[in-house]
């Protein structure tokens, strides 16, 4: 039976995060993923995992089924107790914390305010400019903080790839796709976060993860 | 001594959390009005441009994100565990929580606020979402509080005081509508935020908060 148990969503962004880590450290896990169309998130089976109803959710069968659920949150449980070579996290106190900034910042700063970006773009039924303009430029602000920042150091904390990075991997690559505003190629006027985020793409486990990505689409 | 950047919302968090620790520090308020958060004094500490950051004056090393403030301050000082986990699966559970504070609860509240009291047109079905939204998350917290006194083990933690400051916004007169009738329809939330709001190190904290929205307000 595999270690884990990872509740997730085909489309989402957020369980693939917590497979690239799983992947990353050779940990043994399953996917279930849940349909929203058929509200499965906002059942009991899972809301007794996640009382938010969101996905994903983590339960850790060899370690009593723990359940821990947000994203970062998770990355952080499988870095403390499974990476014991501290290949994707750091060790001294003072960049743990700064580890953790850059996650709180992509999971309050980057995560809810793309969404945003997403929803008043492309899912929302009326068109309201103001939300649109307002995500967008938000979008752009958000990449633009990233790319001052890796234009002076190539990695976020530690001098090395993290947890940290990896994090703003999936809403990046919407982003850069589909949600800057109109007329504006951020891969041209963010390089350094553009750069950042294709050696995030080239990495083996996140590959993998991307094709398996693809082949649910099918 | 540390300092702590404030002037709105979530510097109250770190505050509390200072307090109940009895850490010393000095506060300097960045001038929104002015735009200094977004200039680059501000900008060499946190380069989001936001608050709280804080600052160690002793070693000059700087932090951005409440959230990872916080966890920074009760790793470093709260060894007794007054407010914080002791175990590590306590300590990613009350991480789990700060984690939805900041990204679940905070945003659809200050997205609320944004089409409420900054745009000039109204804007019913977008401050109606977020406004939806914000009701759904505190029926997430009533769920968990109506079978727990607190959210990550037998104890007030930080990761149940990281919510008050929002949760003072939520359940006062200003953001959401009335007929919600919140604090009867979420007596468990209402009566833990209570509970937290009479703290020693939080009472202060809360009464410069709300004197804070009302001079923001008055008049309007």
């Amino acid at each position: 039976m595999a270690q884990f148990t990872l509740y997730s969503h085909a489309g989402g962004p957020n369980g693939w995060k917590v497979a690239f880590v799983l992947k990353a450290l050779g940990l043994s896990y399953k996917t279930i993923y849940l349909d929203f169309a058929k509200g499965e998130h906002k059942a009991e089976a899972f809301t007794k995992f996640n009382p938010n109803g969101r996905i994903p959710a983590l339960v850790d069968h060899e370690n009593g089924d723990f359940v821990v659920w947000e994203s970062s949150a998770i990355l952080l449980y499988l870095v403390d107790t499974y990476d014991k070579e501290n290949t994707l996290t750091v060790t001294d106190s003072k960049e743990k914390a700064l580890l953790n900034q850059w996650l709180f910042f992509q999971a309050s700063g980057q995560g809810p305010y793309f969404g945003q970006a997403a929803h008043f773009k492309i899912f929302a039924p009326e068109k309201i400019p103001y939300g649109i303009t307002r995500y967008a430029n938000e979008v752009e602000r958000v990449v633009g903080v990233l790319d001052g920042v890796l234009a002076k150091q190539e990695w976020l904390v530690g001098g090395k790839l993290t947890i940290a990075d990896l994090s703003f991997l999936q809403w990046n690559n919407f982003a850069f796709a589909a949600l800057f505003p109109e007329g504006k190629d951020g891969a041209k006027l963010y390089p350094h976060a553009y750069a950042w985020h294709q050696k995030l793409l080239d990495l083996p486990y996140v590959k993998e993860v991307h094709a398996e990505k693809a082949a649910l689409a099918h | 001594m540390t300092a702590v950047r404030m002037g709105g919302r979530y510097e109250m968090q770190v505050a509390v959390v200072l307090n109940a620790l009895g850490l010393s520090y000095d506060t300097k308020t960045i001038e929104f009005s002015t735009g200094d958060h977004k200039k680059p004094k501000y900008l060499t500490l946190n380069p989001n441009g936001k608050i709280p950051a804080l600052v160690d004056n002793e070693s000059g090393y700087t932090l951005w994100e409440s959230g990872a403030i916080i966890s920074y301050l009760v790793d470093k000082y709260d060894k007794e565990h007054l407010i914080s986990a002791a175990t590590p699966e306590e300590k990613h559970k009350e991480l789990q929580w700060l984690f939805f504070q900041a990204t679940g609860h905070s945003p659809p509240i200050f997205q609320a606020a944004i089409f409420k009291w900054f745009h000039p047109d109204p804007l019913p079905s977008a401050i109606t979402k977020f406004q939806t939204e914000v009701v759904r998350v505190l029926s997430v917290l009533e769920g968990v509080l109506s079978e727990h006194e607190w959210l990550a083990g037998e104890k007030v933690t930080v990761a149940d005081l990281c919510f008050v400051p929002s949760n003072e916004v939520v359940f006062g007169p200003l953001l959401m509508p009335e007929e919600y009738d919140l604090k009867n329809k979420f007596p468990a939330v209402w009566a833990w935020h209570q509970n937290m709001v009479e703290l020693p190190y939080v009472k202060d904290c809360v009464k410069k908060q709300r004197a804070w929205w009302q001079n923001a307000f008055a008049g309007k």
